[in-house]
């Protein structure tokens, strides 16, 4: 993880134990990561590492460790 | 509506990088065998299995039928599920909509909010329409946090565990916004 407060993102934008959050943890595998937490998600990210995502990075963003990729992309080009 | 209308309903429309194609004959197979997916049948009101036969009688009975309306929702050009306008009555400005998503990987992020935000703006915009109504099984907790963000609120609950909930217009346009933003096709 190059962005360990993910975890804590994670935590808070879907309502769920910090400790259930792992790299791993993906949608479609938690009734918690629905479409409307991705967006709490989203605009947690955003507001936090101060990017602008693409729509398609925003439907890419399926796992928290492809979380840490995409937020890695946008900083390393800043 | 207008008999040229009727020839040419319902249109295609296109918003929110959603492309909303009205169901055709060469994609009834494929809606079906969506639809009869323990995935998406779990999710409908009615979730008997739809043979071959019943699906050719409902959608030769869609045929000019200004009603109704059923589109395949394209995103990227590929298939990705349907869209729905019920009950669509230009007395009362309203409609029922309904969508799905097929591909796993669609679901849960914004593309469900693109479809909706464009069948709602058809609904809205084109249409005119100034209330949309909607069924929620009250167990499913996701559809309802996804209806609330849209903008939908809670009348009623049926004693069969069904919330009914309806979209009006303005509310519709304020709940859009912050989801909105983030589509940047």
């Amino acid at each position: 993880m190059n962005h360990p407060q993910l975890l804590e993102l994670f935590a808070s934008a879907l309502a769920i134990d910090i400790k259930k959050v792992t790299p791993d943890l993906a949608y479609g595998t938690i009734p918690e990561w629905d479409s409307t937490a991705h967006m709490i998600l989203i605009a947690e990210i955003e507001d936090k590492f101060d990017v602008m995502l693409d729509t398609d990075d925003i439907i890419d963003m399926s796992s928290v460790a492809k979380a840490d990729e995409i937020i890695n992309k946008y900083l390393i080009q800043q | 509506m207008t008999s040229n209308m009727n020839s040419n309903w319902p249109p295609s429309y296109t918003a929110y990088g959603i492309t909303l194609s009205p169901l055709s004959q060469d994609m009834i197979e494929t809606v079906r065998q969506w639809r009869n997916d323990p995935k998406i049948a779990e999710l409908m009101l009615d979730k008997s299995h739809i043979t071959a036969e019943q699906q050719q009688t409902w959608f030769d009975g869609l045929q000019g039928d200004t009603s109704r309306a059923y589109w395949v929702a394209y995103f990227k050009d590929e298939p990705i599920g349907v869209a729905s306008l019920m009950h669509i009555c230009y007395d009362s400005s309203s409609a029922e909509p309904g969508l799905y998503i097929y591909p796993e990987k669609y679901r849960n992020n914004i593309v469900p909010f693109c479809l909706a935000f464009a069948l709602n703006d058809f609904a809205f915009q084109q249409l005119s329409l100034n209330v949309l109504w909607g069924k929620i099984y009250e167990t499913n907790q996701s559809s309802m946090r996804f209806h609330q963000t849209c903008g939908y609120h809670q009348y009623d609950t049926k004693a069969d565990g069904l919330m009914l909930v309806k979209l009006l217009k303005d509310d519709y346009e304020i709940a859009k916004k912050p989801i909105a933003r983030y589509i940047r096709y």
